[in-house]
């Protein structure tokens, strides 16, 4: 199933999410770029809300996920310059009510990297612990 | 032939570990810091033959170079003795307990609690400086010091010991920066006050730093990585730099490894390794010049690090040591024993030639111990031990 891009979507969950263009069609030297599909895309938003990884700041609601299987942290994005990316974010504004997401890259922007709250949720979920020092140092993985 | 040993320490849970002033800090996941007496530990554990040079390998790294103990480098008979003993201590391994290490461990309420597991740590001007999520904690290195003071309150990536009383720190405003652009600051002590001036000398981004003497080297992984060359260095406070692009002189991708220490900066891919040599007096640059190993690793190198004994480089699952001798490499973990951290300390006097490995369920302590015996100038792996006097 595809989604249109740029349109809230309304989730099971009662959440509205968009799809960036942006984030799937190579058009932006700065915008990074899912390499999952809608579908994951949004599952990983739904897992972040399930798990309440999300911090809350004055402005913005942010939320943060990985795909984790047997310790190893899967690929969910790239830069556009083809850098592998593992964190997925998901933002929404105070000031509306659609989320959206796009894969974040620690190492260039440290506002990308999830506060300890939740890289000590995602110890427990499996994330080895060298994945985790390095997510915090803004370190390649 | 190389010539290390190594000591291990059984423990789960281990986050980080530093070694300073005598005693090993072992950073714990349940977010306490434990210490443990490393003179005494060694002391009980020394082994009646070959004793020097087992003290030498895990307490007294540059002992060598002082001038009572220089005879043994420079006398053929006294220094061929050495080579044979540092030899038979060669691929020796010592493991210990919790439970053998406890004489040498202070009562847990001596023991130092944090509040969060730090981006990184370093012992220096008998302080702990730990980086948190959002400031720096600063603290006094004794037993029983329970309270710490945050100062510089901005996020960090990383910091070095400057070459003087300074500490240098890599950070970025994540609220008031662009989205592209990292600051780089630079903090002064100043009789073991911080000043609270964070002076911006860069606005490259960086996530690694390391310095060159007074000169600095910032590294990106992402971006382009640059050498902070000091203009003029009389007065800390007064420093000025002059920034060149690392990239162009390796004339690298910008997604080479670029990693460096005091006279060396090396660039590493997948294949090759290149190496500069750096004279901070009058910023000069030596041609490039090409290591002759082959990695044939076909992986990325993730991280490294510039030691007296040889260069360490981190791939995925594990790390490797390139010894300063040229003599074979020597790989430390794999696919199922995979390392959480290492640590080298490269500041210190007495801890230089150590290498700390941190696994799921230990630490292992390597010494290395075949660095004394060549010469320092002419070496083109790992950075010259400063002590170190031309023959």
């Amino acid at each position: 199933m595809s989604y249109p891009f740029d349109t809230p979507i309304h989730t099971n969950l009662g959440y509205s999410y968009t799809f960036v263009s942006y984030h799937h069609i190579k058009s932006n030297p700065n915008k990074s770029l899912w390499v999952l599909n809608q579908a994951d895309e949004l599952q990983m938003f739904l897992d972040t809300i399930i798990v309440n990884n999300i911090v809350f700041t004055e402005t913005s609601s942010f939320g943060f996920n990985i795909i984790c299987n047997n310790s190893q942290l899967e690929i969910v994005g790239h830069t556009y310059t083809g850098l592998p990316l593992f964190i997925g974010k998901f933002i929404k504004k105070n000031t509306c009510t659609d989320w959206h997401g796009y894969p974040g890259n620690h190492v260039a922007n440290s506002q990308d990297i999830p506060p300890d709250a939740i890289l000590e949720n995602w110890i427990s979920q499996g994330v080895s612990l060298r994945d985790i020092k390095r997510i915090k140092k803004g370190k390649q993985l | 032939m190389n010539k290390y040993c190594k000591i291990v320490i059984l423990k789960d849970d281990i986050y980080d570990s530093f070694i300073y002033k005598k005693r090993l800090y072992i950073v714990t996941l349940q977010k306490q810091i434990i210490p443990i007496d490393w003179v005494e530990f060694i002391k009980s554990i020394t082994p009646q033959r070959n004793a020097f040079p087992f003290v030498v390998s895990f307490t007294r790294s540059d002992v060598l170079y002082s001038p009572q103990y220089k005879i043994f480098i420079n006398d053929t008979i006294l220094r061929n003795d050495l080579i044979d003993s540092f030899s038979a201590l060669r691929n020796l391994e010592f493991s210990f307990d919790s439970q053998k290490l406890s004489k040498f461990v202070p009562p847990e309420n001596l023991w130092r609690r944090i509040e969060e597991l730090p981006r990184d740590i370093k012992c220096a001007f008998n302080q702990f400086y730990l980086i948190n999520d959002n400031y720096v904690a600063v603290s006094k290195i004794k037993y029983g010091s329970t309270k710490s003071r945050q100062c510089l309150l901005s996020p960090f990536y990383c910091f070095a010991k400057g070459n003087f009383t300074s500490m240098e720190f890599v950070g970025r405003d994540i609220f008031f920066s662009s989205q592209e652009k990292g600051v780089y600051m630079s903090a002064y002590v100043d009789e073991g006050q911080y000043s609270k001036e964070l002076e911006v000398v860069s606005n490259h981004h960086a996530s690694y730093l390391t310095n060159n003497f007074s000169s600095l080297t910032i590294g990106s992984y992402f971006k382009e990585s640059h050498i902070l060359s000091t203009v003029k260095d009389a007065k800390y406070s007064n420093r000025t730099f002059d920034s060149k692009s690392l990239n162009e002189l390796f004339k690298c991708n910008r997604y080479d490894l670029i990693f460096s220490f005091h006279d060396k900066i090396y660039c590493a891919n997948g294949n090759t390794i290149k190496m500069i040599r750096y004279t901070n007096k009058g910023r000069k640059f030596s041609n490039v010049i090409e290591i002759p190993i082959h990695l044939n690793i076909n992986d990325k190198p993730l991280s490294a690090e510039v030691a007296v004994f040889g260069l360490i480089i981190e791939f995925k699952n594990k790390i490797i040591v390139f010894p300063s001798t040229e003599d074979e490499t020597i790989s430390i973990g794999n696919e199922n024993d995979s390392i959480i951290g290492w640590r080298i300390f490269p500041h210190s006097k007495d801890y230089k030639n150590q290498l700390h490995v941190i696994f799921k369920n230990r630490i292992e302590i390597w010494s290395f111990n075949y660095d004394y015996f060549i010469n320092q100038f002419e070496k083109k792996i790992g950075s010259r031990n400063t002590n170190y006097n031309k023959p």
